[in-house]
Order: C-alpha cells, then sequence, then structure tokens
C-alpha cells in the first residue's frame, strides 16, 4: 500500500478519482511516512490535524466527482520560510520560533485552493543562510542516501534541505523551497531529485520571508519533471499583492509524452568557466557523457564562454549581504518575534533580541552587510558589486545569440560528509557549494537541476539546465527528455 | 596602476582556453581560483573606531574577536571585486528594470484586522506596539 506515495501526481490522481485509493489513507500513509523519516529530520513541523481534516474534506469532494485539480488531496510540503495561516512559521530560528503567520504565502494559498494537503513546515538553514541544512536550531537535515555510517551522515544540501528530503523520501509527492543563490537546486542536486528556480517574477514572493530580494525566488522539488510542471502551473502567474510579479500571462505547461520529445538542432552551450579546479572528476565525467549524448541525440553542442563567472560569487556575496542587513532590520522583538528581557533602553533591547534571535552566521551577514553600506564603501562595494551583476546578466544575454540553453554542473561534486562540511566556515563553503547556481540568481533566469546517476559511493550525481527569462517550457522539456534516457535509481524505487 | 594592470593580467593569465578541443567535449579545466585573493599587503584589518559603528549600526549585539576575523575575511574576500573594470557599464539594480511597476487604484482592500496585526507580539501596553520607556543611544564604550 506504501508504493502508491512512490508514484507520480497524475498516477495518483488517477487512482484516487477512479476509487482505488482514498485521500484519508493516502494522507495517513504520507504521516506515518513522515514519522518512520524522522531521523533525516526533513521536518520542523508536521501539521498532522490540519492535514487530516483537509484530507476528509478532499475525499468528500472525490466522491462527490468535484475534485478540484490533479493537486487534489496530493500531500505536499512547505520550507518553513514561506507563511501559513495559523501555522507557526519560523525560519529555523528562535527570532520566529513562535512566529504564527496571520496569512498565507500566495504559493501556498494556490497550492491549498487546488486541494493539496500540507503535511509539514520542512527544516532550512537559519533564515535560508546556508548550503547545508546544517544551520538550523532544530538540528541537520540528514541525506537519506547512505545511512547508518560510521563517520556520520552526508549533508542534505541547502538551504531547502528538508524539502528535499520530504520528497526524496516519498513522504511527499512535491515540495516548496526557496532560491537565492541556490538553495533549491543544492540539495535537489544532493538528494537526487528534480530541482526547479523558475524566472524570477514568475511566481509570486508575497508570504515568502525575503532573504535577498532582488534574487528570491520559491522552488519546487519533485522526483519527477512532470510532477514539477503540475505544481509550477498551479502556483505560477501574476500576483498583484506582490511588486516584483511579472505581469504577463501564464500559460499552463502541456509537455508531450517524453518519447515524443525530439530535440534535433536544440542548441545546447557548455559554458567553459564552469569547469572549475575544485569541479569533482565524477560531475565532470557526468556532464561530458550528457553533452555527448545530446549531440548524438541530434542536439547541437556548443562550448561559450561567460568570462564574469568567476567574479560571479564575490558579487553576488556582498550583494546578499547588504541586503540581509537591510532585510533582517524588521526583527526588534517589538510587532513579532522573539522579545528579549531587556529594559533599559530600546537599542540595547534590539540588540539583545537580535543577539539571542539570530544565529552566528546571520549576524555576521548583517555586519558585513552594514560595512559594505557604509558611505566610505557604499561605491567601492556596493555600487561596484551591482555593475558586475550587469556584467554577469551580460554573459546570459550574450550566449542566448548562440544558443537556446545550457547545460552545466548543479553542485561540484556529490554529497558531502557533515564532518567535512563544517570544517569550513558558511562563506567559504557557500563560496564552493552556490559556485555553479548563483550565477543564475543574479541574472534572474530560470535552472533546473536533474539526477543524472549514482556516484561511486552511492550518491547522487544532477545536471543543471538553465535557459533564458519565461523560457520554462523548453527548459523543462529537455529536462524532461534527459531524464528519460537517464532513468536515474530513484531513493524510493529500493523498496 | 602598474600594481592594478599586472593584478589584471594575473588573473586573466589564470584561465585559458584550449581552441584546439572545441571539436572534442572533453574539456580542460578553465583554472579557476576561488579561495581566497592574494594577501593585499596594505590591508591591516578593520580599525576598531569602525567596528564599534558597525555594532552600533547593525545592533546584534557585541561584536567577539571570531566576529572581528570573520568580517576581516569577508571583506578580504570582497577584494577580488575591486580589479574588474566596469567603465560605461551602469548598475543593474533589478533584473526587472525594463519592465514598469505594476500600480493599482487608490482604493482601500482592507483585509487586514487589528486583531491580526496584534497577534503576534510579545508585549503589548493597552493595544499598543510598546518599547522601553528611554531611548539611551549606545556610546562606544558601553559594553552590551
Amino acid at each position: 500500500m506504501d508504493k502508491v506515495l512512490y508514484g507520480n501526481i497524475k498516477m495518483t490522481s488517477r487512482l484516487l478519482v477512479e476509487g482505488s485509493i482514498n485521500t484519508i489513507d493516502l494522507i495517513n500513509l504520507s504521516l506515518k511516512k513522515a514519522v518512520e523519516n524522522k531521523k533525516y529530520n526533513p521536518f520542523i513541523t508536521v501539521t498532522q490535524s490540519e492535514a487530516l481534516q483537509h484530507s476528509e474534506d478532499s475525499c468528500k469532494r472525490y466522491i462527490s466527482k468535484g475534485a478540484k485539480s490533479e493537486l487534489d488531496g496530493i500531500p505536499i510540503a512547505i520550507k518553513d520560510n514561506f507563511c501559513t495561516r495559523n501555522i507557526r512559521t519560523t525560519c529555523a530560528s528562535k527570532m520566529l520560533e513562535n512566529f504564527i503567520p496571520t496569512y498565507n504565502a500566495t504559493v501556498c494559498q494556490r497550492l491549498f485552493d487546488a486541494g493539496a494537503v500540507l503535511i509539514g513546515k520542512t527544516n532550512l538553514d537559519q533564515f535560508a543562510m546556508g548550503s547545508g541544512t546544517v544551520d538550523s536550531i532544530y538540528g541537520p537535515t540528514k541525506n537519506v542516501w547512505i545511512g547508518n555510517l560510521k563517520e556520520g551522515f552526508y549533508i542534505s544540501g541547502g538551504s531547502s534541505g528538508g524539502s528535499a528530503v520530504a520528497v526524496a523520501t516519498g513522504t511527499c509527492f512535491a515540495a516548496i523551497g526557496s532560491d537565492t543563490g541556490g538553495s533549491t537546486r543544492n540539495p535537489a542536486s544532493y538528494c537526487g531529485v528534480v530541482g526547479l528556480k523558475p524566472t524570477y517574477g514568475l511566481v509570486s514572493r508575497l508570504g515568502l520571508i525575503p532573504l535577498v530580494n532582488s534574487m528570491d525566488v520559491p522552488g519546487i522539488l519533485t522526483r519527477t519533471v512532470d510532477d514539477c510542471v503540475i505544481v509550477l502551473n498551479t502556483i505560477a502567474g501574476f500576483d498583484p499583492k506582490d511588486s516584483t510579479s511579472v505581469n504577463r500571462p501564464f500559460k499552463k505547461i502541456r509537455l508531450p509524452p517524453a518519447n515524443k520529445l525530439s530535440i534535433k538542432n536544440l542548441k545546447i552551450g557548455i559554458p567553459l568557466e564552469y569547469h572549475c579546479d575544485s569541479l569533482s572528476s565524477e560531475v565532470l565525467d557526468t556532464w561530458n557523457d550528457i553533452a555527448q549524448l545530446l549531440e548524438k541525440e541530434g542536439a547541437i553542442v556548443k562550448k561559450v564562454s561567460m568570462p564574469h563567472t568567476q567574479y560571479s560569487i564575490v558579487c553576488y556575496s556582498i550583494l546578499n549581504q547588504c541586503e540581509v542587513s537591510s532585510n533582517m532590520a524588521r526583527y526588534d522583538g517589538i510587532e513579532f518575534g522573539f522579545r528579549a528581557n531587556e529594559e533599559s533602553s530600546t537599542e540595547k533591547l534590539y540588540a539583545e533580541t537580535r543577539k539571542i534571535g539570530f544565529n552566528e552566521v546571520v549576524r555576521n551577514r548583517i555586519i558585513a552587510g552594514n560595512y559594505f553600506l557604509l558611505s566610505r564603501n557604499y561605491d567601492k562595494y556596493f555600487t561596484k558589486a551591482m555593475k558586475v551583476r550587469r556584467l554577469i546578466a551580460n554573459d546570459f544575454d550574450n550566449v542566448w545569440n548562440e544558443v537556446q540553453m545550457l547545460l552545466t554542473p548543479t553542485t561540484l561534486g556529490d554529497a558531502p560528509l557533515y564532518k567535512d562540511f563544517i570544517s569550513k566556515n558558511n562563506r567559504d563553503q557557500c563560496a564552493l557549494q552556490d559556485y555553479c547556481t548563483q550565477p543564475v540568481n543574479m541574472a534572474g533566469v530560470p535552472a533546473v537541476s536533474i539526477p543524472i546517476k549514482l556516484s561511486q559511493k552511492g550518491l547522487p550525481l544532477s545536471l543543471q539546465l538553465i535557459g533564458r527569462n519565461f523560457s520554462e517550457p523548453m527548459l523543462l522539456a529537455l529536462a524532461k527528455y534527459i531524464e528519460n534516457i537517464v532513468q536515474f535509481p530513484h531513493f524510493v524505487n529500493k523498496f | 596602476m602598474a600594481m592594478n594592470l599586472i593584478q589584471s593580467f594575473r588573473i586573466y593569465r589564470q584561465y585559458y582556453i584550449n581552441i584546439r578541443t572545441i571539436k572534442r567535449l572533453a574539456m580542460q579545466p578553465a583554472s579557476i581560483n576561488i579561495g581566497l585573493r592574494e594577501e593585499d599587503p596594505q590591508q591591516n584589518g578593520i580599525e576598531s573606531k569602525t567596528i564599534a559603528l558597525l555594532e552600533k549600526l547593525s545592533l546584534v549585539g557585541t561584536t567577539s574577536e571570531k566576529d572581528i576575523q570573520t568580517l576581516n575575511d569577508t571583506v578580504q574576500f570582497a577584494n577580488k571585486l575591486l580589479d574588474v573594470d566596469v567603465t560605461n557599464i551602469e548598475p543593474l539594480i533589478t533584473v526587472l528594470e525594463n519592465i514598469p511597476l505594476n500600480t493599482r487604484e487608490d482604493v482601500i482592500t482592507l483585509e487586514n484586522s487589528k486583531e491580526d496585526i496584534l497577534k503576534n507580539a510579545a508585549h503589548l501596553d493597552d493595544g499598543y506596539f510598546a518599547t522601553p520607556p528611554s531611548i539611551l543611544i549606545l556610546d562606544e564604550k558601553s559594553d552590551m
């Protein structure tokens, strides 16, 4: 009976319509799985009573043949930096440990309106700052691949590690993450699931607790590309409540079956600069193999150059810290969030509240951001970084004159061991982990990570496809094409 | 000036593209060093006066030795950008710069209730948000 959780959304939806299974049983299975997989620590909050209530509502709808959509009754997970009404939303921090939003983020509302059932809020690096899901007050999230190691566990990647694990284990069919510098694609890569970063402005950010306003987007994690398309079709599109939401009509994506897809004469670029020293030979080989495979199948594969790639991580780092120092200013303990017991003065209250409420990573980014924003430094660092950002965005604009999509690695290797990961500080670690992912956020373009095969150790190896703005249909079509050929051995296939 | 040119040259020499392998897809690594930039001899670390100012601006409590070291490393890392030529380049503030900002009619769409707005405050004074009575500005020497 468990097996139904390991399928895809379309199949499961059909079973629900036919009445072969009912929503209440499905959700109970999912909740049971959530308990079984507690050892990986993917959830901060499991919304048991809400899930059961919604499963009953969904069941009634199916009985009266009034299912809202393919997602009706389907168990999903949402990263704990998206506001969910009456369900605590913590950002894995002491600051918001007891914060209970009074509204749903637009992404959440659209999923609930489609009938999807929330199983829980997933773990993340505090305030989405990190690439390991290790900096959370609720402890790290562990990778599901290769457990019971003497040396400890492999990281799930981050910052949307909890969402990736919820999907990889089969607890949920889909999960929402966020992506500012790779936070959806990185854990997707390490956990062997599909991770989509949509075009900036395509999906509403209303209710997504902001990290970097000019780069944040909601992300989607699923086991298959088709499932990703179903979720994207549900959440994408203009939202008048988000001023950075693009007012253009969104046409739902319909992908043909994989065997009907053709890549003949599709121009695919291989950006040379993404091949850096630290790239593992296994990822390089995988990258090469897929490039050659695509060429064999009729695509035109050529090398392209994106000369400012090497500056991207530094530029991202500066812009990130500057925006963070501004975004985090709202946390003063007065209107919401943790409030320290310090009544001698307002400034002392703020300082004490924020010292306790934020972890070291967050505090250090705020300090760094304020340094770069000092009048004496503003032009030298912040304005300079914004100019370099244009150079990076121009690199992307220029390649679209030559090719339609790019094929690159997602992460530089397979998942590292926790003890090795924490041996570097957060910033150095991000510089390495985010190398191939953050240039995409700088330019705002869409990208998807797809699992290709397992490494020698037995951990997932993934590759990334990048397209021009609003090219999600083509991007996901190519992703589906590759997915069909490589037949990645999903974690749930073991059962 | 000469120093900048040499440094620029060094950076660009650091990676090379093997044109002969254009047909073969197996590439030579673009040998990019993503580690820390070489020590700039003029860099002495950030002055304690600046640290105190940053504490006051950030309001995240006192900075430890470790925090100061982290900040110095961060700045050193950021200095890699200083050599990039941005002549005639405008800052990119938002990737949506070519799309006009959406506006709406100036009508009230009241969805918030007072109760919702006050609901998450740890402390209220007669239905008002409240701060401590005195605003004592932290001076450089005050210790938190």
